[in-house]
Protein backbone atom coordinates (compact mmCIF):
# COMPACT_ATOMS: atom_id res chain seq x y z
CA UNK A 1 0.00 0.00 0.00
CA UNK A 2 1.23 3.49 -0.73
CA UNK A 3 -0.15 6.93 -0.10
CA UNK A 4 0.90 9.86 -2.23
CA UNK A 5 0.90 13.19 -0.39
CA UNK A 6 3.29 15.20 -2.53
CA UNK A 7 0.73 16.74 -4.88
CA UNK A 8 2.24 20.21 -4.56
CA UNK A 9 5.36 18.84 -6.30
CA UNK A 10 3.36 17.03 -8.96
CA UNK A 11 -0.11 15.55 -8.94
CA UNK A 12 -0.44 11.78 -8.94
CA UNK A 13 -2.24 9.73 -10.11
CA UNK A 14 -3.35 11.33 -13.38
CA UNK A 15 -6.81 10.78 -14.87
CA UNK A 16 -6.79 7.72 -17.13
CA UNK A 17 -8.02 9.88 -20.04
CA UNK A 18 -4.77 11.89 -19.86
CA UNK A 19 -2.68 8.77 -20.32
CA UNK A 20 -4.95 7.31 -23.00
CA UNK A 21 -5.05 10.51 -25.06
CA UNK A 22 -1.25 10.70 -25.14
CA UNK A 23 -0.86 7.03 -26.05
CA UNK A 24 -3.53 7.40 -28.73
CA UNK A 25 -1.76 10.39 -30.28
CA UNK A 26 1.61 8.64 -30.29
CA UNK A 27 0.14 5.43 -31.66
CA UNK A 28 -2.28 6.74 -34.26
CA UNK A 29 -1.26 10.27 -35.27
CA UNK A 30 2.29 10.98 -34.20
CA UNK A 31 2.93 13.85 -36.63
CA UNK A 32 4.49 17.14 -35.60
CA UNK A 33 2.42 20.29 -35.41
CA UNK A 34 3.05 23.26 -37.72
CA UNK A 35 5.50 21.34 -39.90
CA UNK A 36 3.56 19.21 -42.36
CA UNK A 37 1.21 19.53 -45.32
CA UNK A 38 -0.40 16.11 -44.86
CA UNK A 39 -3.57 15.24 -43.04
CA UNK A 40 -2.02 13.83 -39.86
CA UNK A 41 0.14 16.93 -39.38
CA UNK A 42 -2.97 19.06 -39.77
CA UNK A 43 -4.76 16.85 -37.24
CA UNK A 44 -1.86 17.48 -34.88
CA UNK A 45 -2.20 21.25 -35.48
CA UNK A 46 -5.90 21.07 -34.77
CA UNK A 47 -5.39 19.20 -31.49
CA UNK A 48 -2.81 21.77 -30.36
CA UNK A 49 -5.19 24.60 -31.25
CA UNK A 50 -8.02 22.98 -29.29
CA UNK A 51 -5.84 22.85 -26.17
CA UNK A 52 -4.81 26.51 -26.61
CA UNK A 53 -8.49 27.36 -26.72
CA UNK A 54 -9.30 25.21 -23.71
CA UNK A 55 -6.58 26.95 -21.68
CA UNK A 56 -7.84 30.37 -22.80
CA UNK A 57 -11.37 29.43 -21.68
CA UNK A 58 -10.11 28.12 -18.33
CA UNK A 59 -8.50 31.46 -17.52
CA UNK A 60 -11.27 33.59 -19.10
CA UNK A 61 -9.02 34.82 -21.88
CA UNK A 62 -10.16 35.36 -25.46
CA UNK A 63 -7.09 35.02 -27.68
CA UNK A 64 -5.79 31.43 -28.12
CA UNK A 65 -2.88 32.76 -30.25
CA UNK A 66 -1.45 34.32 -27.11
CA UNK A 67 -1.48 31.09 -25.12
CA UNK A 68 2.14 29.98 -25.43
CA UNK A 69 3.38 26.47 -24.67
CA UNK A 70 6.58 25.95 -22.69
CA UNK A 71 8.27 23.24 -20.64
CA UNK A 72 6.84 24.30 -17.29
CA UNK A 73 6.04 27.33 -15.13
CA UNK A 74 9.75 27.99 -14.60
CA UNK A 75 10.37 28.37 -18.32
CA UNK A 76 7.27 30.55 -18.68
CA UNK A 77 8.46 32.80 -15.87
CA UNK A 78 11.89 33.05 -17.51
CA UNK A 79 10.28 33.92 -20.88
CA UNK A 80 8.23 36.66 -19.24
CA UNK A 81 10.84 38.11 -16.86
CA UNK A 82 13.83 37.97 -19.23
CA UNK A 83 11.71 38.96 -22.22
CA UNK A 84 10.47 42.16 -20.63
CA UNK A 85 13.09 43.49 -18.24
CA UNK A 86 15.84 45.83 -19.43
CA UNK A 87 18.72 47.55 -17.71
CA UNK A 88 17.51 50.06 -15.13
CA UNK A 89 14.02 48.57 -14.78
CA UNK A 90 12.40 48.30 -11.36
CA UNK A 91 10.54 45.16 -10.29
CA UNK A 92 8.07 44.76 -7.46
CA UNK A 93 7.80 41.23 -6.12
CA UNK A 94 6.44 39.40 -3.08
CA UNK A 95 8.41 37.99 -0.16
CA UNK A 96 7.36 34.40 -0.75
CA UNK A 97 8.55 33.74 -4.28
CA UNK A 98 9.69 30.36 -5.57
CA UNK A 99 13.22 30.21 -6.96
CA UNK A 100 11.74 30.20 -10.47
CA UNK A 101 11.00 33.89 -9.90
CA UNK A 102 13.58 34.81 -7.29
CA UNK A 103 16.67 33.40 -9.03
CA UNK A 104 15.55 34.98 -12.33
CA UNK A 105 15.32 38.39 -10.68
CA UNK A 106 18.57 38.07 -8.70
CA UNK A 107 20.43 36.99 -11.84
CA UNK A 108 19.16 40.01 -13.79
CA UNK A 109 19.96 42.27 -10.84
CA UNK A 110 23.56 41.03 -10.93
CA UNK A 111 23.99 40.78 -14.72
CA UNK A 112 22.14 43.71 -16.25
CA UNK A 113 21.29 45.94 -13.29
CA UNK A 114 17.62 45.94 -12.38
CA UNK A 115 16.29 46.93 -8.97
CA UNK A 116 13.99 44.71 -6.89
CA UNK A 117 11.52 45.85 -4.23
CA UNK A 118 9.76 43.35 -1.99
CA UNK A 119 6.23 44.35 -1.02
CA UNK A 120 3.29 42.52 0.59
CA UNK A 121 1.75 40.10 -1.87
CA UNK A 122 -1.77 41.58 -1.78
CA UNK A 123 -0.61 45.05 -2.82
CA UNK A 124 1.14 44.00 -6.04
CA UNK A 125 -1.99 43.59 -8.15
CA UNK A 126 -3.39 46.89 -6.89
CA UNK A 127 -0.15 48.78 -7.61
CA UNK A 128 0.03 47.31 -11.12
CA UNK A 129 -3.58 48.20 -11.83
CA UNK A 130 -3.16 51.76 -10.53
CA UNK A 131 0.03 52.54 -12.48
CA UNK A 132 -0.58 50.33 -15.53
CA UNK A 133 2.46 48.14 -14.87
CA UNK A 134 2.65 44.66 -16.49
CA UNK A 135 1.52 42.17 -13.84
CA UNK A 136 3.06 38.67 -13.97
CA UNK A 137 1.43 35.94 -11.88
CA UNK A 138 3.02 32.58 -11.08
CA UNK A 139 0.08 30.16 -11.07
CA UNK A 140 2.17 26.99 -10.73
CA UNK A 141 0.32 25.94 -7.56
CA UNK A 142 -3.06 27.51 -8.22
CA UNK A 143 -4.02 26.75 -11.83
CA UNK A 144 -6.64 24.01 -11.78
CA UNK A 145 -7.40 24.15 -8.05
CA UNK A 146 -8.47 27.76 -7.78
CA UNK A 147 -10.45 29.68 -10.42
CA UNK A 148 -8.24 32.27 -12.17
CA UNK A 149 -9.70 35.06 -14.30
CA UNK A 150 -7.01 37.04 -16.14
CA UNK A 151 -9.40 39.85 -17.03
CA UNK A 152 -11.01 40.33 -13.64
CA UNK A 153 -7.68 40.10 -11.82
CA UNK A 154 -5.96 42.40 -14.34
CA UNK A 155 -3.26 39.79 -15.00
CA UNK A 156 -0.94 40.72 -17.89
CA UNK A 157 1.07 37.49 -17.93
CA UNK A 158 0.05 34.20 -16.35
CA UNK A 159 2.67 31.45 -16.02
CA UNK A 160 1.41 27.93 -15.35
CA UNK A 161 2.61 24.35 -15.40
CA UNK A 162 0.69 21.36 -16.68
CA UNK A 163 1.70 18.65 -14.23
CA UNK A 164 0.32 20.02 -10.96
CA UNK A 165 -3.27 21.16 -10.48
CA UNK A 166 -4.04 20.86 -14.19
CA UNK A 167 -3.47 17.08 -13.92
CA UNK A 168 -1.40 16.84 -17.12
CA UNK A 169 2.00 15.24 -17.69
CA UNK A 170 5.39 16.69 -16.75
CA UNK A 171 7.28 18.73 -19.34
CA UNK A 172 4.42 20.94 -20.48
CA UNK A 173 3.46 24.38 -19.23
CA UNK A 174 2.56 27.72 -20.67
CA UNK A 175 2.24 31.45 -20.57
CA UNK A 176 -0.94 33.46 -21.19
CA UNK A 177 -0.09 36.88 -22.62
CA UNK A 178 -2.84 39.41 -21.92
CA UNK A 179 -0.49 42.29 -22.68
CA UNK A 180 0.33 44.38 -25.74
CA UNK A 181 3.93 45.32 -24.86
CA UNK A 182 7.07 43.88 -26.43
CA UNK A 183 8.28 40.50 -25.20
CA UNK A 184 11.74 39.69 -26.50
CA UNK A 185 11.99 35.94 -27.31
CA UNK A 186 14.21 33.89 -24.99
CA UNK A 187 14.99 31.40 -27.78
CA UNK A 188 15.44 31.56 -31.54
CA UNK A 189 14.86 28.79 -34.05
CA UNK A 190 12.44 27.18 -36.46
CA UNK A 191 8.75 27.98 -36.32
CA UNK A 192 7.50 25.94 -39.28
CA UNK A 193 6.31 28.72 -41.58
CA UNK A 194 8.00 31.89 -42.83
CA UNK A 195 11.37 30.11 -42.87
CA UNK A 196 13.13 32.52 -45.24
CA UNK A 197 12.88 35.33 -42.65
CA UNK A 198 16.09 35.43 -40.59
CA UNK A 199 14.64 36.39 -37.21
CA UNK A 200 11.86 35.24 -34.94
CA UNK A 201 8.46 36.26 -36.33
CA UNK A 202 6.64 39.03 -34.47
CA UNK A 203 3.29 37.21 -34.33
CA UNK A 204 2.04 34.84 -31.65
CA UNK A 205 2.34 32.03 -30.69
CA UNK A 206 5.30 31.50 -33.08
CA UNK A 207 7.28 34.42 -31.64
CA UNK A 208 7.82 32.58 -28.38
CA UNK A 209 7.41 28.94 -29.46
CA UNK A 210 10.37 27.61 -31.34
CA UNK A 211 11.44 24.05 -32.12
CA UNK A 212 9.12 21.05 -32.20
CA UNK A 213 6.27 21.29 -29.72
CA UNK A 214 5.61 18.64 -27.08
CA UNK A 215 2.39 17.59 -28.79
CA UNK A 216 1.73 14.47 -26.65
CA UNK A 217 2.25 16.65 -23.56
CA UNK A 218 -0.08 19.33 -24.90
CA UNK A 219 -2.77 16.73 -25.63
CA UNK A 220 -2.37 15.19 -22.16
CA UNK A 221 -2.64 18.64 -20.62
CA UNK A 222 -5.80 19.29 -22.64
CA UNK A 223 -7.36 16.10 -21.26
CA UNK A 224 -6.31 17.05 -17.72
CA UNK A 225 -8.08 20.40 -18.07
CA UNK A 226 -11.10 18.73 -19.64
CA UNK A 227 -11.31 16.43 -16.61
CA UNK A 228 -11.18 19.46 -14.29
CA UNK A 229 -13.80 21.34 -16.30
CA UNK A 230 -16.13 18.35 -16.24
CA UNK A 231 -15.87 18.04 -12.47
CA UNK A 232 -15.71 21.80 -11.86
CA UNK A 233 -12.90 23.78 -10.28
CA UNK A 234 -15.18 24.71 -7.38
CA UNK A 235 -15.86 21.08 -6.57
CA UNK A 236 -12.14 20.24 -6.72
CA UNK A 237 -11.29 23.22 -4.54
CA UNK A 238 -14.01 22.30 -1.99
CA UNK A 239 -12.85 18.70 -1.69
CA UNK A 240 -9.24 19.74 -1.20
CA UNK A 241 -10.30 22.38 1.33
CA UNK A 242 -12.30 19.83 3.33
CA UNK A 243 -9.37 17.41 3.37
CA UNK A 244 -7.03 20.21 4.34
CA UNK A 245 -9.25 21.29 7.24
CA UNK A 246 -9.48 17.70 8.40
CA UNK A 247 -5.70 17.31 8.16
CA UNK A 248 -5.14 20.50 10.20
CA UNK A 249 -7.44 19.27 12.94
CA UNK A 250 -5.91 15.82 13.08
CA UNK A 251 -2.27 16.88 12.81
CA UNK A 252 -2.70 19.34 15.67
CA UNK A 253 -3.52 16.40 17.96
CA UNK A 254 -0.02 14.95 17.48
CA UNK A 255 2.30 15.56 20.39
CA UNK A 256 5.28 17.83 19.69
CA UNK A 257 4.17 18.83 16.20
CA UNK A 258 4.90 22.35 14.93
CA UNK A 259 2.61 23.46 12.08
CA UNK A 260 3.74 26.47 10.04
CA UNK A 261 1.85 29.10 8.09
CA UNK A 262 -1.84 30.07 8.26
CA UNK A 263 -4.05 27.48 9.97
CA UNK A 264 -7.06 28.58 7.98
CA UNK A 265 -7.86 26.30 5.05
CA UNK A 266 -9.47 29.28 3.26
CA UNK A 267 -6.11 31.00 3.04
CA UNK A 268 -3.96 28.26 1.56
CA UNK A 269 -4.02 25.87 -1.35
CA UNK A 270 -3.50 22.21 -0.54
CA UNK A 271 -0.26 22.27 1.49
CA UNK A 272 0.64 21.96 5.16
CA UNK A 273 4.20 22.40 6.41
CA UNK A 274 5.21 20.94 9.76
CA UNK A 275 8.03 19.49 11.82
CA UNK A 276 8.16 17.04 14.69
CA UNK A 277 10.16 18.53 17.55
CA UNK A 278 13.65 17.07 17.81
CA UNK A 279 13.47 15.28 14.47
CA UNK A 280 14.83 16.28 11.07
CA UNK A 281 12.29 16.69 8.30
CA UNK A 282 14.31 14.42 6.01
CA UNK A 283 14.35 11.72 8.71
CA UNK A 284 10.58 11.93 9.20
CA UNK A 285 9.96 11.72 5.44
CA UNK A 286 12.29 8.74 5.20
CA UNK A 287 10.52 6.83 7.99
CA UNK A 288 7.09 7.61 6.56
CA UNK A 289 8.17 6.26 3.19
CA UNK A 290 10.10 3.20 4.31
CA UNK A 291 7.83 2.04 7.12
CA UNK A 292 4.41 3.20 5.99
CA UNK A 293 4.59 3.82 2.24
CA UNK A 294 3.62 7.49 2.67
CA UNK A 295 5.26 9.93 0.28
CA UNK A 296 5.74 13.52 1.48
CA UNK A 297 8.23 16.30 0.67
CA UNK A 298 11.05 17.45 2.99
CA UNK A 299 13.40 20.43 2.79
CA UNK A 300 13.07 24.01 1.54
CA UNK A 301 10.84 23.16 -1.47
CA UNK A 302 12.71 25.62 -3.75
CA UNK A 303 11.31 28.56 -1.75
CA UNK A 304 14.02 29.71 0.68
CA UNK A 305 12.45 33.15 1.20
CA UNK A 306 9.22 31.57 2.45
CA UNK A 307 11.25 29.51 4.93
CA UNK A 308 13.08 32.65 6.03
CA UNK A 309 9.71 34.13 7.02
CA UNK A 310 8.57 31.10 9.02
CA UNK A 311 12.04 30.64 10.54
CA UNK A 312 12.86 27.26 9.03
CA UNK A 313 15.49 28.23 6.44
CA UNK A 314 18.16 26.16 8.18
CA UNK A 315 16.14 23.08 9.03
CA UNK A 316 13.44 22.94 6.35
CA UNK A 317 10.02 21.36 6.94
CA UNK A 318 7.95 18.33 6.12
CA UNK A 319 5.27 19.26 3.61
CA UNK A 320 2.15 17.39 2.63
CA UNK A 321 0.49 18.33 -0.64
CA UNK A 322 -3.14 17.26 -0.84
CA UNK A 323 -4.66 16.47 -4.21
CA UNK A 324 -8.10 15.75 -5.63
CA UNK A 325 -7.46 12.01 -5.55
CA UNK A 326 -6.59 11.92 -1.84
CA UNK A 327 -9.20 10.70 0.65
CA UNK A 328 -9.83 11.18 4.36
CA UNK A 329 -8.35 7.73 5.05
CA UNK A 330 -5.00 8.89 3.66
CA UNK A 331 -4.87 11.63 6.29
CA UNK A 332 -5.93 9.23 9.06
CA UNK A 333 -3.16 6.85 8.02
CA UNK A 334 -0.61 9.70 7.95
CA UNK A 335 -1.56 10.86 11.44
CA UNK A 336 -1.25 7.35 12.87
CA UNK A 337 2.10 6.91 11.15
CA UNK A 338 3.39 10.27 12.46
CA UNK A 339 2.41 9.26 16.00
CA UNK A 340 4.51 6.13 15.59
CA UNK A 341 7.43 8.03 14.05
CA UNK A 342 7.23 10.43 17.00
CA UNK A 343 7.92 7.56 19.36
CA UNK A 344 11.10 6.52 17.55
CA UNK A 345 14.29 7.47 19.32
CA UNK A 346 16.08 10.52 17.91
CA UNK A 347 18.89 8.49 16.42
CA UNK A 348 16.39 6.74 14.17
CA UNK A 349 15.00 9.96 12.82
CA UNK B 1 -25.99 21.57 -35.13
CA UNK B 2 -26.34 22.43 -38.83
CA UNK B 3 -22.61 22.37 -39.63
CA UNK B 4 -20.80 19.90 -37.39
CA UNK B 5 -17.25 20.30 -38.62
CA UNK B 6 -14.94 22.54 -40.64
CA UNK B 7 -11.81 20.47 -41.19
CA UNK B 8 -8.59 22.16 -42.31
CA UNK B 9 -7.14 20.13 -45.19
CA UNK B 10 -4.42 22.32 -46.66
CA UNK B 11 -2.12 25.13 -45.48
CA UNK B 12 0.58 26.82 -47.56
CA UNK B 13 2.41 30.16 -47.85
CA UNK B 14 0.51 32.80 -49.88
CA UNK B 15 1.89 33.19 -53.39
CA UNK B 16 1.45 36.97 -53.26
CA UNK B 17 2.91 37.50 -49.80
CA UNK B 18 5.46 35.02 -48.39
CA UNK B 19 4.90 36.32 -44.83
CA UNK B 20 1.28 35.22 -44.94
CA UNK B 21 -0.40 31.86 -45.32
CA UNK B 22 -3.60 30.57 -46.84
CA UNK B 23 -5.63 27.51 -46.07
CA UNK B 24 -8.49 25.38 -47.31
CA UNK B 25 -11.01 23.53 -45.19
CA UNK B 26 -13.83 21.09 -45.92
CA UNK B 27 -17.35 21.32 -44.53
CA UNK B 28 -18.95 18.19 -43.09
CA UNK B 29 -22.08 18.94 -45.19
CA UNK B 30 -23.29 21.00 -48.14
CA UNK B 31 -24.19 24.53 -47.07
CA UNK B 32 -25.38 25.99 -50.43
CA UNK B 33 -28.82 26.78 -48.99
CA UNK B 34 -27.22 29.17 -46.47
CA UNK B 35 -25.13 31.17 -48.96
CA UNK B 36 -27.93 33.63 -49.95
CA UNK B 37 -28.60 34.29 -46.25
CA UNK B 38 -24.89 34.91 -45.64
CA UNK B 39 -24.94 37.25 -48.62
CA UNK B 40 -27.81 39.18 -47.08
CA UNK B 41 -26.09 39.50 -43.73
CA UNK B 42 -22.50 40.26 -44.81
CA UNK B 43 -22.89 43.67 -46.41
CA UNK B 44 -19.48 43.68 -48.05
CA UNK B 45 -19.79 40.17 -49.51
CA UNK B 46 -19.62 39.38 -53.23
CA UNK B 47 -21.90 36.45 -53.99
CA UNK B 48 -22.12 34.46 -57.19
CA UNK B 49 -25.29 32.36 -57.04
CA UNK B 50 -24.58 30.42 -60.25
CA UNK B 51 -21.04 29.48 -59.26
CA UNK B 52 -22.11 28.98 -55.62
CA UNK B 53 -19.46 31.02 -53.84
CA UNK B 54 -19.31 34.04 -51.58
CA UNK B 55 -16.24 36.18 -50.89
CA UNK B 56 -15.64 38.85 -48.30
CA UNK B 57 -12.75 40.52 -46.48
CA UNK B 58 -12.01 40.64 -42.81
CA UNK B 59 -9.12 43.03 -42.23
CA UNK B 60 -6.54 41.89 -44.77
CA UNK B 61 -7.91 38.34 -44.85
CA UNK B 62 -9.83 37.24 -47.95
CA UNK B 63 -12.48 34.64 -47.15
CA UNK B 64 -14.28 32.56 -49.77
CA UNK B 65 -17.08 30.22 -48.79
CA UNK B 66 -18.15 27.49 -51.26
CA UNK B 67 -20.99 25.02 -50.88
CA UNK B 68 -18.69 22.34 -49.48
CA UNK B 69 -15.53 24.16 -48.45
CA UNK B 70 -13.74 27.27 -47.30
CA UNK B 71 -10.62 29.09 -48.54
CA UNK B 72 -8.93 31.87 -46.59
CA UNK B 73 -5.91 33.89 -47.75
CA UNK B 74 -3.55 36.18 -45.82
CA UNK B 75 -3.64 34.56 -42.41
CA UNK B 76 -0.51 34.75 -40.26
CA UNK B 77 -0.11 31.21 -38.96
CA UNK B 78 -1.70 27.79 -38.33
CA UNK B 79 -3.36 28.99 -35.14
CA UNK B 80 -5.22 31.62 -37.10
CA UNK B 81 -6.32 28.95 -39.61
CA UNK B 82 -8.07 27.02 -36.86
CA UNK B 83 -9.43 30.17 -35.31
CA UNK B 84 -10.91 31.22 -38.67
CA UNK B 85 -12.38 27.75 -39.30
CA UNK B 86 -14.20 27.95 -36.00
CA UNK B 87 -15.33 31.48 -36.70
CA UNK B 88 -16.82 30.48 -40.06
CA UNK B 89 -18.45 27.39 -38.54
CA UNK B 90 -20.06 29.55 -35.84
CA UNK B 91 -21.12 32.15 -38.42
CA UNK B 92 -22.80 29.57 -40.66
CA UNK B 93 -24.56 27.92 -37.73
CA UNK B 94 -25.71 31.29 -36.41
CA UNK B 95 -27.11 32.32 -39.80
CA UNK B 96 -28.83 28.94 -40.13
CA UNK B 97 -30.52 29.47 -36.76
CA UNK B 98 -31.72 32.93 -37.76
CA UNK B 99 -32.55 32.21 -41.39
CA UNK B 100 -36.33 32.49 -40.95
CA UNK B 101 -35.85 36.13 -39.97
CA UNK B 102 -33.53 36.96 -42.87
CA UNK B 103 -34.60 37.75 -46.42
CA UNK B 104 -32.18 35.80 -48.66
CA UNK B 105 -30.30 37.80 -51.29
CA UNK B 106 -29.56 35.90 -54.49
CA UNK B 107 -28.11 38.76 -56.54
CA UNK B 108 -24.52 39.87 -56.73
CA UNK B 109 -24.21 43.10 -54.81
CA UNK B 110 -23.02 46.05 -56.88
CA UNK B 111 -19.69 47.08 -55.48
CA UNK B 112 -19.19 50.85 -55.11
CA UNK B 113 -16.09 52.17 -56.87
CA UNK B 114 -13.27 53.81 -54.92
CA UNK B 115 -14.10 57.09 -56.64
CA UNK B 116 -17.75 56.87 -55.57
CA UNK B 117 -16.61 56.32 -51.99
CA UNK B 118 -14.09 59.15 -52.26
CA UNK B 119 -16.87 61.60 -53.12
CA UNK B 120 -18.25 61.23 -49.59
CA UNK B 121 -14.97 61.15 -47.66
CA UNK B 122 -13.90 64.44 -45.97
CA UNK B 123 -11.04 64.94 -48.53
CA UNK B 124 -8.88 66.57 -45.83
CA UNK B 125 -6.04 64.04 -46.19
CA UNK B 126 -5.70 64.28 -42.38
CA UNK B 127 -3.78 60.97 -42.21
CA UNK B 128 -5.44 60.00 -38.92
CA UNK B 129 -6.34 56.64 -40.50
CA UNK B 130 -2.69 55.91 -41.29
CA UNK B 131 -3.05 56.52 -45.03
CA UNK B 132 -1.52 59.56 -46.76
CA UNK B 133 -4.67 60.45 -48.72
CA UNK B 134 -8.43 60.01 -48.48
CA UNK B 135 -8.35 58.31 -51.90
CA UNK B 136 -5.94 55.66 -50.61
CA UNK B 137 -8.25 55.12 -47.61
CA UNK B 138 -11.28 54.90 -49.90
CA UNK B 139 -9.59 52.26 -52.07
CA UNK B 140 -8.94 50.06 -49.04
CA UNK B 141 -12.43 50.73 -47.67
CA UNK B 142 -13.93 49.34 -50.88
CA UNK B 143 -11.72 46.26 -50.61
CA UNK B 144 -12.96 45.67 -47.06
CA UNK B 145 -9.50 46.19 -45.59
CA UNK B 146 -10.78 49.10 -43.49
CA UNK B 147 -14.04 49.85 -41.75
CA UNK B 148 -15.53 53.36 -41.97
CA UNK B 149 -15.01 53.71 -38.18
CA UNK B 150 -11.28 54.13 -38.90
CA UNK B 151 -11.97 57.56 -40.49
CA UNK B 152 -12.19 59.77 -37.42
CA UNK B 153 -12.81 62.97 -39.36
CA UNK B 154 -16.01 61.79 -41.05
CA UNK B 155 -17.47 61.11 -37.63
CA UNK B 156 -17.18 64.81 -36.70
CA UNK B 157 -20.51 66.70 -36.60
CA UNK B 158 -19.86 68.80 -39.71
CA UNK B 159 -19.55 65.65 -41.86
CA UNK B 160 -22.74 64.01 -40.59
CA UNK B 161 -24.48 64.23 -43.94
CA UNK B 162 -21.51 62.66 -45.75
CA UNK B 163 -21.33 59.92 -43.14
CA UNK B 164 -25.01 59.08 -43.64
CA UNK B 165 -24.57 58.87 -47.41
CA UNK B 166 -21.46 56.77 -46.95
CA UNK B 167 -23.28 54.36 -44.62
CA UNK B 168 -25.96 54.02 -47.27
CA UNK B 169 -23.43 53.21 -49.99
CA UNK B 170 -21.65 50.71 -47.78
CA UNK B 171 -24.94 49.14 -46.71
CA UNK B 172 -23.96 49.54 -43.06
Amino acid sequence: MSIYLDNAATTYPKPQTVIESMANFMTNIGATSGRGAYEKALQSDMLVYQVRKRIATLFNFNDPKKVIFSLNATESLNIAIKGILKKGDHVITSSIEHNAVWRCLKTLERDIGITISVVPFKEIGEICRKYNIPFLVDAAQTAGVFPIDVKESNISLLAFTGHKGLLGPMGIGGLVINWEGDLNPLKSGGTGGDSAYEYQPDYYPNRLETGTLNVPGIIGLGEGIKYIQEIGEDKIHSKEKLLLRYAFNQLQKIKDIIIYGPKDSEKIIGVISFNLKGKSCEGVAYELDQQFGIMIRAGLHCAPSAHEIIGTKKVGTCRIGIGYFNEKEDIEFLVEALKKVNKLSEGNC
Amino acid sequence: MFLEEVRVTFIEPCTADANKMRFKAKFSRDISEILPYLNAQIKTAQYNHTAGNLTFNQGIKIITIYSDSLAVAKIINETEAYEMSEYIQDLINEIYEKKDDIAPLFETRKKPSAFEIYKYLPKTNCRKCGETTCLAFGTKLVLGQYQIEKCRTIHEVEYKEKLDRMMGILNC
